[in-house]
Protein backbone atom coordinates (compact mmCIF):
# COMPACT_ATOMS: atom_id res chain seq x y z
CA UNK A 1 0.00 0.00 0.00
CA UNK A 2 1.31 3.56 -0.52
CA UNK A 3 2.36 4.03 3.45
CA UNK A 4 4.53 0.98 2.55
CA UNK A 5 6.49 3.85 0.16
CA UNK A 6 6.21 6.73 2.40
CA UNK A 7 8.75 4.08 5.23
CA UNK A 8 11.39 3.89 2.62
CA UNK A 9 12.25 7.55 2.83
CA UNK A 10 12.22 9.56 5.89
CA UNK A 11 11.02 13.21 4.98
CA UNK A 12 13.11 15.44 5.57
CA UNK A 13 12.18 18.58 3.26
CA UNK A 14 9.77 20.97 4.36
CA UNK A 15 7.10 22.94 1.98
CA UNK A 16 4.47 25.70 3.08
CA UNK A 17 2.14 27.18 -0.30
CA UNK A 18 -0.53 29.53 0.87
CA UNK A 19 -3.39 30.33 -1.91
CA UNK A 20 -5.82 32.84 -1.94
CA UNK A 21 -8.50 33.75 -4.68
CA UNK A 22 -10.66 36.43 -4.55
CA UNK A 23 -13.52 37.21 -5.16
CA UNK A 24 -14.82 33.63 -5.35
CA UNK A 25 -17.29 34.95 -8.25
CA UNK A 26 -14.69 35.25 -10.28
CA UNK A 27 -13.74 31.87 -10.71
CA UNK A 28 -13.41 30.36 -14.40
CA UNK A 29 -12.32 27.03 -15.32
CA UNK A 30 -11.37 24.45 -13.21
CA UNK A 31 -9.47 25.78 -10.11
CA UNK A 32 -9.50 22.61 -8.25
CA UNK A 33 -7.75 20.56 -10.81
CA UNK A 34 -5.44 23.24 -12.02
CA UNK A 35 -4.17 23.37 -8.38
CA UNK A 36 -4.27 19.70 -7.42
CA UNK A 37 -2.31 19.10 -10.33
CA UNK A 38 0.29 22.36 -10.48
CA UNK A 39 0.93 20.87 -7.04
CA UNK A 40 1.57 17.56 -7.62
CA UNK A 41 3.62 18.65 -10.30
CA UNK A 42 5.99 20.67 -7.93
CA UNK A 43 5.99 18.43 -4.54
CA UNK A 44 6.86 15.79 -6.93
CA UNK A 45 10.21 17.39 -6.43
CA UNK A 46 10.49 16.51 -3.19
CA UNK A 47 8.45 13.83 -2.21
CA UNK A 48 7.64 10.33 -3.14
CA UNK A 49 4.58 10.16 -5.26
CA UNK A 50 2.53 8.39 -2.65
CA UNK A 51 2.94 11.31 -0.53
CA UNK A 52 2.31 13.97 -3.48
CA UNK A 53 -0.98 11.88 -4.57
CA UNK A 54 -2.60 12.47 -1.35
CA UNK A 55 -1.50 16.22 -1.06
CA UNK A 56 -3.11 16.17 -5.28
CA UNK A 57 -6.22 14.35 -3.56
CA UNK A 58 -6.98 16.62 -0.52
CA UNK A 59 -6.38 20.08 -2.19
CA UNK A 60 -8.68 18.49 -4.88
CA UNK A 61 -11.41 17.26 -2.98
CA UNK A 62 -11.40 20.47 -0.63
CA UNK A 63 -10.66 22.68 -3.00
CA UNK A 64 -13.75 21.61 -5.26
CA UNK A 65 -16.25 21.60 -2.44
CA UNK A 66 -15.64 25.33 -1.62
CA UNK A 67 -16.61 25.88 -5.24
CA UNK A 68 -19.58 24.25 -5.43
CA UNK A 69 -20.59 25.84 -1.96
CA UNK A 70 -19.54 29.55 -2.93
CA UNK A 71 -22.37 31.36 -0.08
CA UNK A 72 -20.59 34.88 -1.19
CA UNK A 73 -19.52 35.94 -4.64
CA UNK A 74 -17.34 38.87 -3.22
CA UNK A 75 -15.61 36.32 -0.59
CA UNK A 76 -11.99 34.80 -0.53
CA UNK A 77 -11.01 31.29 -0.32
CA UNK A 78 -7.58 30.64 1.44
CA UNK A 79 -6.03 27.53 0.98
CA UNK A 80 -2.80 26.67 2.86
CA UNK A 81 -0.49 23.28 2.98
CA UNK A 82 2.02 22.49 4.62
CA UNK A 83 4.42 19.14 4.17
CA UNK A 84 7.07 18.26 6.82
CA UNK A 85 8.38 15.61 9.13
CA UNK A 86 5.35 15.23 11.28
CA UNK A 87 2.57 15.63 8.74
CA UNK A 88 0.94 16.81 5.28
CA UNK A 89 -1.27 18.85 6.81
CA UNK A 90 -4.05 20.93 4.58
CA UNK A 91 -6.52 24.22 5.64
CA UNK A 92 -9.16 25.36 3.49
CA UNK A 93 -10.92 28.94 4.52
CA UNK A 94 -13.81 30.26 3.26
CA UNK A 95 -16.94 32.39 4.12
CA UNK A 96 -19.66 30.03 5.07
CA UNK A 97 -23.37 30.48 6.62
CA UNK A 98 -23.85 28.97 10.28
CA UNK A 99 -26.07 26.30 8.38
CA UNK A 100 -23.17 25.30 5.78
CA UNK A 101 -21.03 24.93 8.58
CA UNK A 102 -23.26 22.97 10.66
CA UNK A 103 -23.68 20.12 7.89
CA UNK A 104 -20.01 19.87 7.52
CA UNK A 105 -19.30 19.38 11.47
CA UNK A 106 -22.11 16.68 10.99
CA UNK A 107 -20.60 14.82 8.24
CA UNK A 108 -17.44 15.44 9.99
CA UNK A 109 -18.82 14.40 13.04
CA UNK A 110 -19.69 11.14 11.31
CA UNK A 111 -17.07 10.21 9.78
CA UNK A 112 -14.35 11.14 12.54
CA UNK A 113 -16.72 8.69 14.56
CA UNK A 114 -16.85 6.37 12.16
CA UNK A 115 -15.83 2.67 13.63
CA UNK A 116 -15.15 1.24 10.10
CA UNK A 117 -14.79 4.25 7.50
CA UNK A 118 -14.75 2.05 4.70
CA UNK A 119 -17.80 0.16 5.13
CA UNK A 120 -19.42 3.29 5.62
CA UNK A 121 -18.01 4.74 2.29
CA UNK A 122 -19.30 1.92 0.49
CA UNK A 123 -22.68 2.20 2.12
CA UNK A 124 -22.92 5.63 1.49
CA UNK A 125 -21.27 5.04 -2.65
CA UNK A 126 -23.90 2.84 -2.88
CA UNK A 127 -27.34 4.70 -1.65
CA UNK A 128 -25.98 7.93 -3.56
CA UNK A 129 -25.46 6.09 -6.86
CA UNK A 130 -29.11 4.33 -6.06
CA UNK A 131 -30.82 8.06 -5.73
CA UNK A 132 -28.44 9.21 -8.66
CA UNK A 133 -27.42 12.11 -5.89
CA UNK A 134 -24.00 13.98 -7.59
CA UNK A 135 -21.11 14.48 -5.20
CA UNK A 136 -21.05 14.42 -2.11
CA UNK A 137 -17.62 11.75 -1.45
CA UNK A 138 -15.09 13.67 -1.45
CA UNK A 139 -14.93 14.25 2.50
CA UNK A 140 -15.66 10.53 2.99
CA UNK A 141 -13.14 9.55 0.43
CA UNK A 142 -10.28 11.25 2.14
CA UNK A 143 -10.83 9.61 5.02
CA UNK A 144 -11.76 6.39 3.72
CA UNK A 145 -9.25 6.06 0.94
CA UNK A 146 -6.37 8.37 1.89
CA UNK A 147 -6.73 8.33 5.95
CA UNK A 148 -6.64 11.80 6.50
CA UNK A 149 -8.05 13.22 9.92
CA UNK A 150 -10.42 15.68 9.23
CA UNK A 151 -11.94 18.40 11.37
CA UNK A 152 -13.84 21.91 10.84
CA UNK A 153 -14.20 25.39 12.97
CA UNK A 154 -16.11 28.30 12.38
CA UNK A 155 -14.86 31.84 13.34
CA UNK A 156 -16.32 34.90 12.02
CA UNK A 157 -18.21 33.32 9.16
CA UNK A 158 -15.13 31.61 8.14
CA UNK A 159 -15.61 28.07 7.90
CA UNK A 160 -11.99 26.32 7.86
CA UNK A 161 -11.70 22.63 7.02
CA UNK A 162 -8.67 20.92 8.12
CA UNK A 163 -7.41 17.30 6.62
CA UNK A 164 -4.00 16.00 8.02
CA UNK A 165 -2.05 13.03 7.50
CA UNK A 166 0.33 12.20 9.74
CA UNK A 167 3.74 11.30 8.40
CA UNK A 168 5.80 10.14 11.88
CA UNK A 169 3.57 6.94 12.17
CA UNK A 170 4.33 6.40 8.80
CA UNK A 171 7.96 5.81 9.27
CA UNK B 1 -6.63 -6.43 -30.82
CA UNK B 2 -9.83 -5.07 -32.28
CA UNK B 3 -11.16 -1.77 -31.53
CA UNK B 4 -14.74 -2.46 -30.06
CA UNK B 5 -15.42 0.95 -29.02
CA UNK B 6 -13.66 4.25 -26.59
CA UNK B 7 -14.99 7.36 -24.69
CA UNK B 8 -12.95 10.36 -24.28
CA UNK B 9 -13.28 13.36 -22.10
CA UNK B 10 -12.38 16.95 -23.11
CA UNK B 11 -11.24 19.63 -20.57
CA UNK B 12 -10.15 22.88 -21.45
CA UNK B 13 -9.93 21.50 -25.21
CA UNK B 14 -7.83 19.19 -24.66
CA UNK B 15 -8.38 15.16 -24.17
CA UNK B 16 -7.49 14.02 -20.58
CA UNK B 17 -9.05 10.90 -20.36
CA UNK B 18 -9.72 7.74 -22.50
CA UNK B 19 -11.52 4.26 -22.23
CA UNK B 20 -10.44 2.13 -25.05
CA UNK B 21 -12.53 -1.50 -25.24
CA UNK B 22 -10.95 -4.39 -27.29
CA UNK B 23 -11.81 -7.76 -28.30
CA UNK B 24 -9.09 -10.34 -29.70
CA UNK B 25 -10.22 -13.97 -29.99
CA UNK B 26 -12.24 -13.93 -26.80
CA UNK B 27 -9.99 -11.86 -25.05
CA UNK B 28 -11.98 -8.51 -24.03
CA UNK B 29 -9.86 -5.51 -22.42
CA UNK B 30 -10.97 -2.42 -21.33
CA UNK B 31 -8.13 0.17 -20.92
CA UNK B 32 -8.49 3.32 -18.76
CA UNK B 33 -6.13 6.01 -18.73
CA UNK B 34 -5.50 9.80 -18.16
CA UNK B 35 -7.59 11.44 -15.64
CA UNK B 36 -11.14 11.89 -14.24
CA UNK B 37 -11.40 15.02 -12.97
CA UNK B 38 -14.32 17.11 -14.72
CA UNK B 39 -17.87 17.59 -13.00
CA UNK B 40 -19.98 15.97 -14.46
CA UNK B 41 -18.34 13.01 -16.88
CA UNK B 42 -21.48 11.40 -18.68
CA UNK B 43 -21.46 14.61 -20.57
CA UNK B 44 -19.00 13.01 -22.48
CA UNK B 45 -19.22 9.32 -21.79
CA UNK B 46 -22.67 8.30 -22.05
CA UNK B 47 -22.31 7.30 -25.58
CA UNK B 48 -19.42 4.67 -24.59
CA UNK B 49 -21.64 3.43 -22.35
CA UNK B 50 -24.52 2.86 -25.06
CA UNK B 51 -21.72 1.18 -27.09
CA UNK B 52 -21.07 -1.27 -24.10
CA UNK B 53 -25.01 -2.03 -24.06
CA UNK B 54 -25.21 -2.38 -27.35
CA UNK B 55 -22.13 -4.42 -28.39
CA UNK B 56 -20.67 -6.63 -25.60
CA UNK B 57 -23.97 -9.12 -25.60
CA UNK B 58 -22.58 -9.61 -29.39
CA UNK B 59 -19.60 -10.68 -29.00
CA UNK B 60 -18.16 -14.42 -27.53
CA UNK B 61 -16.29 -13.33 -24.74
CA UNK B 62 -14.20 -15.78 -22.19
CA UNK B 63 -12.12 -13.72 -20.46
CA UNK B 64 -11.96 -10.09 -19.75
CA UNK B 65 -9.09 -7.74 -18.39
CA UNK B 66 -9.56 -4.60 -16.78
CA UNK B 67 -6.54 -2.02 -16.59
CA UNK B 68 -6.61 1.14 -14.42
CA UNK B 69 -2.66 1.42 -14.04
CA UNK B 70 -2.38 4.15 -16.56
CA UNK B 71 -5.27 5.86 -15.20
CA UNK B 72 -3.53 8.96 -12.86
CA UNK B 73 -6.39 10.24 -11.09
CA UNK B 74 -10.14 10.01 -10.39
CA UNK B 75 -12.01 12.88 -8.43
CA UNK B 76 -14.97 11.73 -6.52
CA UNK B 77 -17.65 12.81 -9.17
CA UNK B 78 -16.12 10.29 -11.24
CA UNK B 79 -16.77 7.24 -9.52
CA UNK B 80 -20.42 6.64 -10.29
CA UNK B 81 -19.77 6.64 -14.04
CA UNK B 82 -16.17 4.11 -13.23
CA UNK B 83 -19.16 1.81 -11.67
CA UNK B 84 -22.00 2.15 -14.68
CA UNK B 85 -18.34 0.84 -16.79
CA UNK B 86 -17.29 -1.65 -15.04
CA UNK B 87 -20.54 -2.94 -14.10
CA UNK B 88 -21.91 -3.69 -17.31
CA UNK B 89 -18.50 -5.61 -18.10
CA UNK B 90 -19.24 -8.08 -15.13
CA UNK B 91 -23.04 -8.25 -15.94
CA UNK B 92 -23.00 -8.69 -19.90
CA UNK B 93 -19.43 -10.85 -20.11
CA UNK B 94 -19.29 -14.19 -18.72
CA UNK B 95 -15.81 -15.60 -17.03
CA UNK B 96 -12.98 -14.56 -15.06
CA UNK B 97 -11.70 -10.45 -14.80
CA UNK B 98 -7.97 -10.03 -14.72
CA UNK B 99 -7.96 -5.96 -12.42
CA UNK B 100 -4.60 -4.39 -13.24
CA UNK B 101 -4.36 -1.76 -11.03
CA UNK B 102 -1.04 0.53 -9.56
CA UNK B 103 0.03 -1.11 -6.29
CA UNK B 104 1.29 2.32 -4.69
CA UNK B 105 -2.25 4.35 -5.46
CA UNK B 106 -4.53 4.67 -2.54
CA UNK B 107 -7.66 5.18 -5.16
CA UNK B 108 -6.84 1.95 -7.05
CA UNK B 109 -6.04 0.12 -3.74
CA UNK B 110 -8.79 1.27 -1.40
CA UNK B 111 -11.62 2.65 -3.26
CA UNK B 112 -11.27 0.85 -6.77
CA UNK B 113 -12.15 -2.88 -5.09
CA UNK B 114 -15.60 -0.66 -3.86
CA UNK B 115 -16.18 0.24 -6.95
CA UNK B 116 -16.51 -3.09 -8.40
CA UNK B 117 -18.59 -4.02 -5.82
CA UNK B 118 -16.25 -6.61 -4.49
CA UNK B 119 -18.69 -7.06 -1.82
CA UNK B 120 -20.60 -8.95 -4.04
CA UNK B 121 -19.32 -12.96 -3.92
CA UNK B 122 -20.38 -13.48 -7.03
CA UNK B 123 -18.31 -10.98 -8.48
CA UNK B 124 -15.70 -11.51 -6.01
CA UNK B 125 -15.15 -14.66 -7.37
CA UNK B 126 -14.73 -13.84 -11.27
CA UNK B 127 -11.98 -10.83 -9.75
CA UNK B 128 -8.33 -11.32 -9.38
CA UNK B 129 -6.21 -8.31 -8.96
CA UNK B 130 -2.52 -7.93 -10.42
CA UNK B 131 -0.70 -5.10 -8.71
CA UNK B 132 1.76 -3.10 -10.77
CA UNK B 133 4.38 -1.03 -9.48
CA UNK B 134 4.38 2.49 -11.25
CA UNK B 135 7.20 3.25 -13.15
Amino acid sequence: MNDHELDDEPITTSVGLTLTVAPMGDLRGNLATIVGESLLAMLTVFYPQALCKKANVVITELVQNVIDNVSDPASQMRVDLRIDGDALQVQVTNKATVEQYQVVKDRVDQLTTATDPKRLFADTLRARRLQRLRGGLGLIRLVSENRFRLSATYAGEQLTMQAVFPLRGAQ
Amino acid sequence: MNVLTYGEIMDGGVSVFHCVAREDEGNFSLTFSGVVRIDNPYRYLSLLLQDLRDILPKREISRSVLDFTELEFCNSNGFYVIMDIVELVYLLLPGPVLVRRLQEDDWQQETLPILLNLDEESIAARTTFEDVREL
